[in-house]
């Protein structure tokens, strides 16, 4: 049994509708870096969702660490919690991650929920910040960030939550070859932790030594 | 980029604490469903092909009459015509033209409840009322269904509407469904990093609420940028 597995799952978003996967399998190891790659209109995206227990499939299963997630089991307030502080998402257009007033009640805004002290949600928050060099955006609205900061925003926020799994989906759209050469490194230091990456991405931007396996839809 | 910080890399062992409210994110997803059901139609164009100033014109025309009639005895011929046209559709699309139109009638009888009750002599024409609430619905209901938006706004602009209304009337439509992903959008990312207890609710609420109404408004003059450098001239 791998860390996450979907075995022999069909999906799809209506009855009358075709299904997005038939018999489809997917797996990654703990500590695994795996892309995922196709065409638009192929379902990386709905396999992130399937993913992130925001869909579930009508037939086969998805196992997460040994639990077997399913929508009952997701109707548990406390599994629904614990489950998707496990498995950080970030959408392919960020723009709509960010809800807060200020850049950084946006990165908080997890630690708060976590009941941690103040005083470690600050040091959360800074270290995030710290991360991605946004630490003089702290006080401005998100809103009016360019593409690039908003998705470094949305990024810290993922990770201030400290997420065993992070799911990202195209990280590098839309970000200038600095800034993208910076994530790179930031998916080194991640899968150097030992947390699982599941990223949908163009091989050209990924060195090959940071990716374990690459998965065709 | 800066190296991760010990919190990061530790083992965390996260017990998440019970929290209610879930109401919050309940009724905002509900309302993200309506505005998107709004504009999605499944529609029967095909089916009454008729233009659709013709069935505008008609459904008006029907309203009228349906409004001036107090006999019963037309009401139920007009009842005998359009049952008749629905059974040809399938059942699914017949329960949804008839739930509005029944929780309409409901509503209205509820409204009327105290006349019956006491003056049992009008039962007869508060019945009539409640009827013509259903039809008039229903009509619309039906009108709704066989006719896509950009077919009604232009039957509108046919009909002389002063363009203004019109051209709110197909921008509000157009932009429901887009309001209705961004709220999907923001509440699924709210979802997902709903991972404690939130103890400033409805500050949240009132963020998720306040880039919606931004972004509606950047988006609204982004198209209006976006139509003019095609040529739109204002006019409809």
């Amino acid at each position: 049994m791998h860390y996450i597995e979907l075995s022999d799952v069909t999906f799809a978003y209506a009855p009358d509708e075709p299904a997005v996967f038939c018999g489809f399998s997917f797996f990654a190891k703990k500590g695994e870096c795996v892309i995922v790659r196709g065409d638009n209109g192929t379902g990386k995206s709905t396999l992130f969702r399937l993913l992130n227990g925001l869909s579930f499939p009508q037939k086969g299963r998805f196992m997460f660490d040994g639990e077997e997630i399913t929508a009952a089991y997701l109707k548990d307030n406390r599994n629904a919690k614990g489950f998707h502080k496990r498995i950080g998402y970030l959408f392919q257009n960020a723009d709509i991650m960010l809800f807060n007033g200020k850049v950084y009640d946006e990165v908080a805004f997890g630690p708060r929920q976590m009941g941690l002290p103040e005083a470690d949600v600050k040091q959360r928050t800074e270290d995030c910040l710290a991360l991605f060099d946004i630490m003089d955006l702290s006080d401005k609205a998100p809103y009016h960030l360019s593409g690039g900061q908003k998705k470094k925003v949305a990024f810290a926020a993922v990770l201030s939550l400290s997420p065993d799994v992070v799911i990202l989906d195209e990280p590098f759209a839309g970000l200038d070859r600095k800034t993208a050469a910076q994530v790179v490194d930031l998916l080194y230091s991640l899968k150097k932790s030992g947390k699982t990456i599941i990223l949908a991405t163009h091989l050209d931007e990924m060195p090959d030594d940071l990716y374990d396996r690459v998965v065709c839809l | 980029m800066n190296e991760l910080p010990d919190w990061m890399i530790e083992d965390d062992i996260y017990v998440p604490p019970k929290d209610g409210g879930a109401f919050i994110v309940k009724t905002l997803q509900t309302i993200a469903e309506i505005m998107t059901r709004i504009q999605v139609q499944h529609g029967h164009e095909k089916r009454f092909a008729l233009p659709a100033t013709v069935k505008f014109v008609a459904l008006i025309g029907l309203l009228i009459i349906l409004s001036l009639s107090h006999e019963p005895l037309p009401l139920l011929i007009f009842a005998a015509f359009i049952h008749a046209y629905l059974c040809t559709w399938s059942a699914r699309d017949i329960w949804l033209i008839l739930k509005t139109a029944l929780f309409a009638a409901v509503v209205a009888f509820v409204l009327l409840l105290p006349a019956i009750i006491f003056s049992p002599a009008g039962l007869i024409r508060c019945l009539v009322i409640v009827i013509k609430v259903f039809f008039g619905v229903e009509m619309v209901n039906i009108f709704n269904h066989t006719t896509q938006w950009n077919h009604i706004t232009s039957a509108l602009r046919k009909l002389h509407i002063p363009a203004v209304f019109v051209f709110t009337l197909d921008i509000t439509l157009k932009y429901i469904v887009l309001l209705g992903e961004l709220i999907d959008g923001l509440l699924t990312a709210l979802l997902l990093r709903s991972v404690g207890k939130n103890d400033g609710k409805y500050n949240t609420v009132g963020g998720v609420m306040g880039v919606t109404f931004l972004r509606s408004a950047e988006m609204n003059q982004q198209m209006y940028e976006a139509m003019r450098c095609r040529g739109f001239t204002d006019d409809y």
